[in-house]
């Protein structure tokens, strides 16, 4: 008898206590999702729920909610010329950045993909800026663009050609903040090529060298079509990153010059924490992430794969 | 015209480790060859060598006539099937199949026509829009040939092509295989560490061993007559029952069984003078309950039966000469030689066994395992 | 492609991306006086220093918070590294092995939240943060990124390579969920947690905006922010400083790095297979 009981205590549920109903469903997978999931709706979903019912209020400067403004706040910012200028600016980015960057980092993940210590080296070469930081990038391409102490413009002067007022001048500025952000994330990029080429087996090539294709050619059909996954990533994870150009505008050119570099979420950045205009704010971050859940969801569904290799 | 030649080709992965050793080999046209060995034998290389896919260290190699040891892949006309079909996953079936058609700047309408041609001929039209990774393991091997035989190509090798298919499968792709060879008669070069479809398909069979050719010839001449102790134990449905024998006074002894030279045929007697040493080797199914006038007798206890039909395959307790430990081994590539086997009927109950083999039948190796006496058949 | 073009090419990658970095480092060893003297002209001494100096890095050494913002940095690293890769493991775990409704939703939801650009949430979450009274505040700074989509990610990725018939013979032993994890899971996960606890040591050190915004008081600052802070764009910039403070700052990092890089190349293999 107390045998039986045992097996049959051993067999059950461990913990005496029941879990409420509610989470019934879920069993012990509630314990061990819950710090991840207070954590999540905590600091990333209460916020944007705030920031929903803070987009339809009006703040003092002290940042208190003073009255409800209903959709006025998005009627504003959407009519606002200067906001609108950022978006555009923000779209503008991305279009600069993303080609260059997934162009950049194929090419090294192609050229450089051998196991060769000379391969290895370049890429640890590729992948170091990630290191640095965006602050400290930022002002070492301040200090090599410099007008005057900077070694782009040395070279520039001793080649005979004129100097280049990169941060007074807006498309210098401009060209300055998206280079350095391909600089740093060229590396990224290359990896994620570099693992979809990791997955290509290598007797697909083989197999369509011997049905007569060269090198291009197997490049061209079998190669960059197979690499359409990574596409899509490095394209999405490009996208995003091209919004976090903030940091360069906040350290450098603020905005300058004459308007070169407002992005967008300087704008916000600028209405929240030096205006104190908690609506506005809120509007234009929830109008800045919808246009990005647009670009982004256009962007999978024009790069979608719809073949497996298993 | 697709005869291949092969002449002195060689290729090593690290200096003093070849990976295949200097090999020679003249394939007639239409015919399917078979290369045979255990992993890691060199037969893969041997396919990449001929295709072009690596380069050779060494040597030439001629089909059809031309040179192609320089030759890029595709200049090569040469059909392959990987192990693991490499077929392109971003491709439907019918894109696959015509892939190398394009590559070849074939029309359109020409295209179509072969595509859906080869596919009536492998039984694909069903699948002709589907990618490969919604096919089975037997349709994707049916895709993987039909890539290969759309292009008519002088030469087809096959890289395991049935190593990836459950058992049941394997007999029919095997024949379908085997029929596809000879109605197209084109010149096959089939690898597998399979020695039962090495022995069924081959025309000629090539038995390699870590990078060196063992024995080419027809299967059932390289059964009957095996060059060596590894051809004798590696292409054999049963490996055969080897055992060291010494030769004192006009006598082969093996401990469990004695014959008189005298009883020997006059080539084998001849290959034993003057050794005193040697191994011999007897096919299980070559043994038979023995009568009184038997010259070669084997005295054995039955240790283990298992039956299977109405056969059993008898495990025996035999006296055994000592040897040099490893050395048979080594030569054969299997462990285990102290048990010997019997394949017997499903009557035979006795534990004292005495089972005769005709003198012929014994198969004779000297101590570095190669074939002694009408054995020493060999290389082409 | 042509041998000498692809050496071309690996030289050039190499060169384009170790040059900035490389002149930074000669940077940080001028004196700030002659930068300008020769800026006019093209010459070796356009990069690198005619008369090298260590007095950019024993200025840095004498700023009052510096040193005291690097502790922070590392003390923070670590702690949150350890904590993000400890939530995500729990988390990771529940959703690869543990049975439960809308398990693709949950996971769904948590890589939606890496769509969410940090400047966009910044200004909520400031004012979330603010209205816990975490400001200023060490735990302010750092529980709002210790949920981390990418390491559940990747630690989902690499548990789900872990052959069930482990779990299956530690739960016929009579392990619960936990022992499960504790015995069968963890120990075959090695380099999966390690490769997220630098990911996420290495994320603090190159934090900016969130500090910046939620952490006011310069000696409760970070690396970055503290290194950023000592540009002042009015007067003409003191670069050797700057670049000194970014070496030692980088310092730390790159050394714990390092150490326990070689633990990644088993992971690489588990998240770059398949």
């Amino acid at each position: 008898m107390s045998a039986i009981e045992h097996i049959g205590g051993r067999g059950a549920a461990a913990p005496a206590r029941r879990l409420p109903a509610a989470l019934r469903g879920w069993g012990p997978a509630a314990l061990f999702l819950a710090p991840a999931l207070i954590l999540l709706g905590l600091f990333k979903l209460w916020p944007i729920a705030a920031a929903v019912d803070a987009s339809t209020g009006v703040f003092s400067p002290g940042g208190v909610r003073v009255g409800d403004a209903g959709l006025a706040n998005y009627a504003d910012v959407l009519a606002d010329e200067r906001f609108r200028q950022g978006l555009w600016l923000s779209l503008f980015a991305a279009l600069a950045k993303v080609p260059v960057q997934v162009a950049l980092g194929l090419g090294a993940a192609l050229v450089l993909q051998a196991n060769s210590r000379a391969s290895a080296l370049a890429r640890a070469a590729m992948v170091s800026p990630m290191f640095l930081g965006l602050p400290v990038t930022t002002f070492l391409f301040a200090y090599l663009f410099d007008l005057n102490v900077g070694v782009v413009n040395a070279v520039l002067a001793g080649m005979g050609l004129p100097r280049v007022a990169w941060l007074t001048d807006g498309t210098a500025a401009q060209l300055l903040v998206v280079g350095l952000s391909v600089w740093r994330d060229v590396g990224l990029t290359m990896l994620v090529f570099l693992a979809g080429l990791a997955a290509i087996p290598p007797q697909t090539a083989q197999a369509a060298r011997l049905d007569g294709a060269g090198e291009w050619c197997v490049l061209r059909t079998i190669t960059l079509p197979l690499l359409a996954r990574s596409f899509q990533f490095a394209v999405v994870l490009g996208t995003l990153a091209s919004f976090q150009m903030l940091a360069p505008v906040l350290m450098l050119t603020r905005g300058g010059p004459t308007g070169a570099t407002d992005l967008a979420s300087f704008q916000i950045y600028e209405a929240a924490f030096v205006y104190f205009d908690l609506g506005r704010a809120s509007a234009m971050s929830l109008v800045l992430l919808l246009g990005l859940m647009a670009v982004i969801a256009l962007e999978i569904r024009w790069l979608t794969v719809r073949w497996t290799y298993e | 015209m697709s005869d291949l030649i092969l002449r002195g080709v060689s290729r090593s992965y690290a200096p003093g480790a070849p990976a295949l050793a200097p090999f020679d080999l003249a394939v007639r046209s239409g015919e399917l060859i078979v290369l045979v060995g255990p992993s890691g034998c060199g037969k893969s290389t041997l396919l990449k060598l001929i295709a072009g896919l690596e380069p050779a260290d060494a040597g030439r190699i001629a089909l059809g006539g031309r040179d192609i040891t320089r030759a890029e892949p595709r200049d090569r006309r040469i059909a392959m099937v990987f192990q693991n079909y490499a077929l392109y996953p971003h491709l439907s079936v019918a894109e696959n199949l015509a892939y190398p058609l394009r590559r070849a700047r074939v029309s359109r309408a020409e295209i179509a026509a072969k595509v859906s041609a080869t596919a009536a001929q492998l039984r694909l039209e069903p699948y002709l829009d589907r990618r490969p990774a919604q096919l089975s393991g037997g349709q994707k091997q049916r895709v993987a040939m039909g890539r290969a035989m759309i292009r008519e190509p002088d030469l087809f090798l096959l890289d395991e092509p049935l190593s990836n298919l459950d058992a049941a499968l394997r007999a029919h792709v095997r024949a379908e295989i085997a029929e596809l060879q000879r109605r197209l008669g084109v010149t096959m070069l089939y690898v597998t560490h399979d020695q039962v479809e090495a022995q069924t398909l081959a025309d000629r069979v090539v038995v390699l061993r870590d990078g060196a050719v063992q024995q080419v010839g027809p299967p059932r001449e390289v059964h009957a007559r095996p060059a060596n102790l590894f051809v004798a134990s590696f292409l054999a449905v049963v490996p055969p029952n080897v055992a060291p024998g010494r030769i004192v006074d006009g006598t082969l002894d093996l401990g469990a069984m004695q014959v008189a030279l005298d009883d020997l045929p006059d080539e084998m007697a001849a290959a034993l003078a003057g050794r005193d040493e040697v191994y011999v080797a007897i096919r299980p199914e070559a043994l038979s309950p023995a009568g009184p006038a038997d010259p070669a007798v084997l005295c054995a206890r039955a240790r283990r039966r298992e039956f299977v039909g109405r056969t059993q395959q008898v495990q025996l307790e035999a006296r055994r000469l000592p040897d040099l430990p490893g050395r048979l081994e080594r030569l054969t590539g299997r462990r285990d030689h102290e048990t010997m086997l019997w394949i017997a009927d499903d009557r035979s109950r006795e534990d004292a066994l005495r089972l005769a083999c005709r003198p012929e039948e014994l198969m004779l190796f000297d101590l570095d395992g190669a074939a002694l006496g009408p054995h020493g058949g060999g290389l082409v | 492609m042509s041998r000498a073009l692809l050496l071309l090419a690996r030289a050039a990658a190499a060169a384009a991306f170790l040059a900035p970095i490389a002149l930074l480092l000669s940077a940080s060893f001028r004196e700030n006086g002659e930068m300008y003297r020769h800026a006019a002209e093209l010459g070796w001494r356009t990069f690198l220093p005619a008369a090298p100096t260590l007095d950019a890095y024993a200025r840095v050494l004498e700023l009052p918070l510096f040193a005291r913002q690097l502790l922070n940095t590392v003390a923070l690293g670590g702690f949150m590294a350890t904590a993000t890769t400890l939530t995500s493991l729990f988390a990771a775990y529940a959703l690869a092995r543990l049975p439960m409704r809308g398990r693709g939703g949950v996971f769904g939801l948590m890589l939606f939240t890496l769509f969410v650009p940090v400047d966009v949430v910044l200004p909520p979450l400031f004012f979330v943060v603010q209205d816990l009274g975490l400001i200023d505040d060490f735990s302010g700074l750092a529980l709002p990124f210790v949920f981390s989509p990418i390491g559940v990610y990747l630690l989902r990725q690499a548990i789900q390579e872990v052959p069930r018939e482990l779990d299956q013979a530690c739960m016929l032993d009579g392990g619960g969920a936990w022992e499960v994890l504790r015995t069968a899971i963890v120990p075959n996960v090695r380099g999966a947690l390690i490769a997220c606890w630098l990911m996420h040591f290495v994320f603090v050190w190159e934090w900016y905006l969130w500090p910046l915004t939620a952490m006011r008081r310069d000696d409760g600052q970070l690396a970055q922010v503290a290194i950023a802070g000592l540009i002042d764009p009015l007067r003409s910039t003191d670069y050797a400083l700057v670049f000194a403070a970014a070496v030692l700052a980088i310092l730390p990092a790159f050394a714990t790095f390092a150490l326990l890089q070689r633990f990644l190349t088993a992971s690489h293999a588990t998240t770059g297979g398949k």
